[in-house]
């Protein structure tokens, strides 16, 4: 039997493998973890910040929309407590050559529910909210040219901490607002909007946004 | 290192039909040195990517700020427009004994911010502030002759076609104002956005 | 081995690669909202000077789109258009680094005085048989001086002698206008048989809101009936039956103010108001009766310097117990002032001269009625800033 000379180029003892082995696990198993834990916090900021984005655009989309509006041709006027939770309105296309304004066409802007839902109580499409609700803007409303684009979905019932106890729970300056709300004070008119987008670990976070702008006609 | 098992000849060529061939040797297995290598390289990547992530998450969070003071911003500056135009100096400016309805009714020139924070040394302990063409010290004196590039001053203010030292907070035809947000950001660091326009009676 | 560990680095480094598009998206969306809400604010701010040049007098136009107006580190530029003569575009374009923003204002030019009609009828206007309304200028000259233009029947001073109404107007028979026939917005002009108007018959785009009479109390002096020549010196009182006899001459120091339950002007009957200290303006809160042959003037015969409001309500409400004012410009009386009745129907039924302007619920001019209006009114607020209302707003799409 030849004994082979010991060979620092060829392989490993079996403890040194195994000792690398280890290493090498608890190593992975740190990243591993780590990497889990960033992720459901990421999951988490990436919810709040995709309610955020979604929010923020539906609500710009609105304010563009509203700030030409005419407080004469708001139906309903939300002035009062509570608010309104749809608007019809027109805004102005310009003065015609003798100096009168030319009105639009009217506009909603209003809630439906949402995709697959029904607004019955249960989570009728199984995403997990109940009676969600998306946000829409009908242009030409009330003639045969009528087009509905929706531009937010999963809006909440009810605004956050908000109930429907006919008090202003979450001290905003609404009574009972649902997810979208128009409020009319002067000539200064209130946004707000509340969406929820579906977090890490199953967890549903809401973003809620209020704008104000003056109505100029 | 400590000692190599004694394998007979013929099963050390059945275990390892390279061993008995030197230069093949060099190209199986790892080398501590390779190993240490990689374990270093892998440390570094995880390191790195996880200081990207954490970096991100507080840029995520610091974006979020700055959105909500531009909201702020944007929200004041329309509340100031919607206030009777001759007024809205009057209610906005941080002088209170000058408010139109009675010393004290009007919102004043600091308000607040909900979900920031205020810059540790700020004087009244509020982020937003409203900043109108007057000299430090005397807040109610609407002036024409400021010089602030923000503002596009110095400037004729009560179409007099003249820029002067005077008061102008009851006879003004043009307004510029300007909103400031200046908070402490969620990494510790100050952040400031600014809001500004010129308003007119129509 | 190494593969291994290179997999493992492929995977994170794609999660971040994953992270930095989302954040750098969503922080470019948030970069380019806030340049988008600059771009308007900057708009905005070049719509307010504009509309602070023309409330000062001057053109709303700024700079252009090749040379805009530096604000700061925008820019901006503002074109005007005149839709009409009192109608006022402009458009405002705002320029945020690499965001623009457009927004239109329409705006009105308000006249600053209400004084501008020879005759308002606030609910309609009616001349007929040979009634006319031209203009002059009180500050010019007299109003003889300034009576050369036409011939015969057609002779006239100034064609600025407008007539209006919220309501209906119309002419028949030989009634002349040298001047405009403004009916209410939606309403209308009629011109038939050989009545003309120079002017425009076209319906006014805003209705005229006439102020309040509201009548100033002062201590009650009672009856005055003025029997011979009598000067009243300045001051305000109250009368309660102000008879000025035949061919008396009443004198007026102003500046005064006198209310006066009844005013009788017998045949012949002047008062006179001396101005050059201040206006005199009268309020008559029940019977106006100006007989034959009487004045009411000013001694430079301006009609700035002499306002006369009716509080009379000669229009019969069925529910309520009004008693019938008497309004009565009689044959060959004259009148030089401003006439505020927006509650009394007037009815001039001879040959009345008015020089001035008249305001009343509704106005009849019948039989050789002349009604001059005077030019001198437009300026006589004092104020020569012009003052808008503003029509329309809205936003213009704009792409750089």
């Amino acid at each position: 039997m030849r004994i082979p000379r010991r060979s620092s180029r060829s392989g490993f003892t079996l403890l040194e493998v195994a000792i690398v082995a280890i290493i090498v696990s608890v190593v992975l198993a740190a990243v591993g973890l780590f990497e889990l834990s960033n992720r459901k916090t990421l999951q988490q900021f990436s919810a709040v910040g995709t309610a955020q984005d979604h929010a923020h655009k539906a609500l710009e989309k609105v304010l563009t929309e509203l700030e030409g509006a005419s407080i004469s041709t708001l139906v309903p006027d939300p002035t009062g407590a509570l608010g309104a939770d749809e608007i019809v309105y027109q805004k102005s296309t310009g003065v015609n050559s003798s100096g009168i304004v030319v009105w639009s066409t009217r506009t909603r802007i209003a809630m439906a529910a949402d995709d697959g839902e029904l607004l019955n109580g249960a989570d009728d499409n199984g995403n997990g909210m109940t009676d969600e609700r998306k946000l829409s803007i009908t242009y030409n409303y009330g003639t045969g040219a009528a087009r509905t684009v929706t531009i937010a979905h999963r809006i909440c019932t009810l605004f956050p901490e908000e109930l429907a106890n006919g008090t202003d729970d979450n001290g905003n300056g609404v009574i009972d607002e649902k997810g979208f709300n128009v409020q009319r004070v002067g000539n200064l008119l209130s946004l707000r909007l509340a969406i929820s987008a579906l977090g890490g670990g199953g967890k549903w976070v809401t973003w809620s946004e209020t704008s104000t702008l003056r109505l100029r006609n | 290192m400590w000692g190599t098992v004694p394998v007979p000849a013929n099963l050390m060529n059945m275990i390892d039909p390279q061993s008995s061939n030197p230069r093949a040797l060099r190209r199986r297995g790892l080398t501590l040195l390779e190993l240490m290598f990689s374990i270093t390289l892998l440390v570094i990547g995880i390191s790195a990517i996880s200081r990207l992530t954490v970096g991100l998450t507080r840029a995520t969070s610091v974006a979020r700020e700055s959105e909500l003071a531009t909201q702020a911003a944007k929200a004041m500056l329309e509340r100031i427009k919607a206030e009777a135009f001759l007024q809205a100096f009057r209610s906005f400016n941080s002088l209170s004994s000058d408010d139109p309805s009675g010393a004290n009714t009007a919102p004043g020139a600091n308000f607040a911010i909900a979900g920031l924070r205020a810059l540790p040394g700020d004087a009244d302990g509020l982020p937003g502030e409203i900043v109108f063409p007057t000299v430090a010290g005397a807040p109610g004196v609407l002036r024409e002759d400021v010089t602030d590039t923000k503002l596009g001053m110095p400037h004729d203010l009560n179409g007099d076609a003249a820029t002067d030292a005077l008061n102008h907070a009851t006879d003004y035809k043009l307004l510029p104002v300007l909103v400031r947000v200046r908070w402490q950001a969620a990494d510790g660091t100050t952040a400031s956005t600014e809001l500004k326009t010129i308003l007119a009676d129509y | 081995m190494l593969s291994i560990v290179a997999v493992m680095l492929l995977a994170m480094s794609g999660l971040a690669v994953a992270l930095l598009r989302t954040s750098k998206a969503s922080s470019s969306l948030q970069r380019q909202d806030r340049e988008n809400a600059h771009a308007r604010y900057v708009a905005q701010a070049g719509l307010s000077t504009a509309m602070f040049n023309l409330q000062t007098g001057h053109s709303g136009a700024l700079g252009t789109e090749q040379t805009p107006v530096r604000w700061d580190r925008s820019q901006y530029y503002v074109t005007q258009q005149n839709v009409t003569p009192e109608v006022i575009r402009l458009t405002a374009t705002g320029l945020d680094d690499r965001a623009g923003a457009r927004q239109e204002l329409v705006v009105r030019q308000l006249p600053n005085t209400i004084w501008r009609f020879g005759a308002f009828g606030l609910e309609r206007l009616h001349l007929d048989s040979n009634a006319r309304v031209d203009s002059y200028n009180s500050d010019t000259g007299t109003y003889t001086v300034q009576n050369v233009n036409g011939t015969g029947t057609n002779k006239h001073a100034n064609p600025n002698g407008d007539v209006g109404s919220n309501g209906n107007i119309s002419l028949d028979q030989n009634a002349k206008v040298w001047g405009d026939a403004a009916p209410g917005p939606s309403h209308s002009a009629t011109v038939l048989g050989n009545a003309f108007v120079t002017g425009s018959t076209s319906a006014a785009s805003s209705t005229m809101v006439a102020p309040t009479v509201t009548v100033p109390n002062y201590t009650s002096l009672g009856p005055l009936t003025v029997s011979s020549t009598t000067t009243l010196p300045s001051g305000n009182r109250t009368y309660t039956d102000l008879v000025v006899g035949t061919n008396k001459t009443l004198n007026i120091t102003g500046p005064a103010n006198i209310v006066i339950s009844n005013l009788t002007l017998q045949s012949g009957a002047k008062i006179k108001v001396d101005a050059t200290n201040g206006i005199v303006e009268f309020w008559v809160i029940d019977n106006f009766i100006l007989n034959s042959n009487s004045e009411i003037a000013p001694t430079n015969y301006k009609s700035k310097n002499l306002r006369l409001n009716l509080l009379s309500d000669n229009v019969i409400n069925p529910e309520m117990n009004v008693v019938l004012d008497t309004v009565s410009f009689d044959s060959n009386s004259k009148f030089f002032g401003t006439i505020l009745a927006p509650s009394a129907a007037i009815v001039v039924n001879s040959n009345f001269e008015m020089f001035g302007s008249m305001i009343a619920r509704s106005v009849d001019l019948h039989s050789n009625a002349n009604f001059h209006f005077d030019e001198a009114l437009m300026n006589a607020t004092g104020t020569s800033l012009p003052t808008f209302e503003t029509i329309s707003w809205r936003e213009v799409p704009y792409a750089h």
